[in-house]
């Protein structure tokens, strides 16, 4: 990338709002650190305590279930790969979005759990407010989480956390990896703050 | 029994438990990825403490600015601990200390007290 380059893609950046871009290896000590710098960076922003607090919140929780979820790719030496994904926070910039802020995130899933992610999703997507709150009482109620679901490592309360704390329905989407052999797809979860 | 003192992390928060006072004091973020390795040493603490000394009374004083949803059932299975001592008779009292203008952590602390009919929990909303 030369200069000319490098421009072209701070444009391109800029002209999405971009305030936070983060993209690689998830571990434990690479997402403490972004979510640092991810908070240094809101604290010079003009947005409110409550929609800063928001999008912290969404880029914790996304990039957690990036670390306990993303598709890993196996390594030729056989150690354990790091799962991988990247996660982008911005400004909004349609007329209709003033004052909101946008978080997005992507990794690859396993094509099997597709249908599962998506029928999880359209269920968060169809809840009012009360509705998620309401069932986020439930979840952290329900000590068994775990044992009839094999797949979801967590309290089951992620999704709801990021569904609550948008102010629009969660957006999501699959795209086909450039590898047509590939056993994974491209998930990408939209959260407007 | 020993007093537990745990500095503040970027993801975990301070934790001051002092048995002479049955008193816990919480305060900073919480988000670790995997919340068992924080929680459990504490969970395990409380619980000797509640079951072999039997207080009369405790009080919990949390100040928590962020916590992430993995963590919320740690701090649950906390105020399990306190709804079991109150039911064997100690007076329970937690303080619920937040930022006014979150009310991701006001609903919470109601949220976990919502079965625990032996927990008095008080709101105390700050400004940051």
């Amino acid at each position: 990338m030369n200069g000319a380059d490098f421009e072209r893609f701070q444009a391109s950046a800029q002209g999405c709002g971009v305030l936070f871009y983060y993209a690689g290896e998830f571990t434990p000590p690479v997402i403490a650190a972004a979510a640092d710098s991810l908070k240094a960076r809101l604290a010079t922003e003009d947005a409110s305590g409550p929609a800063k607090r928001k999008l912290f919140s969404t880029f914790v929780e996304m990039a957690q279930n990036i670390l306990h979820y993303a598709a890993t790719t196996p390594t030729d030496d056989g150690s354990a790969p790091a799962p991988r994904g990247a996660i982008g926070v911005g400004r909004e910039d349609a007329a209709d979005a003033a004052g909101h802020y946008w978080i997005v995130c992507s990794n690859a899933v396993d094509v099997d759990y597709v249908p599962r992610l998506a029928d999880k999703l359209n269920a968060v997507r169809a809840m009012s407010l009360e509705e998620i709150k309401q069932s986020y009482r439930e979840q952290l109620r329900n000590p068994t989480h775990g044992a009839d679901d094999p797949i979801s490592k967590g309290a089951g309360l992620g999704l709801l956390t990021i569904a609550r704390d948008a102010s629009a329905p969660l957006e999501y989407s699959f795209a086909s990896t450039a590898d047509p052999a590939a056993r994974t797809a491209l998930f990408h979860v939209r959260a407007r703050i | 029994m020993q007093p537990i003192k745990a500095e503040r992390t970027t993801v975990t928060p301070e934790i001051t438990f002092l048995p002479a006072e049955s008193r816990l004091v919480v305060e900073g973020e919480c988000y670790p990825e995997n919340p068992l390795p924080f929680f459990n040493p504490i969970l395990a603490t409380l619980k000797a403490y509640f079951e072999t000394h039997k207080p009369s009374q405790f009080e919990a004083e949390m100040r928590l600015q962020y916590i992430n949803s993995a963590s919320t059932m740690g701090l649950r299975s906390l105020f399990s601990l306190f709804n079991e001592a109150g039911q064997r008779g100690t007076d329970v009292r937690v303080l619920w200390a937040y930022d006014a203008e979150d009310d991701a952590i006001e609903e919470l602390g109601t949220d976990l007290v919502e079965d625990f009919h032996n927990v008095l929990l008080e709101h105390q909303p700050f400004n940051a």
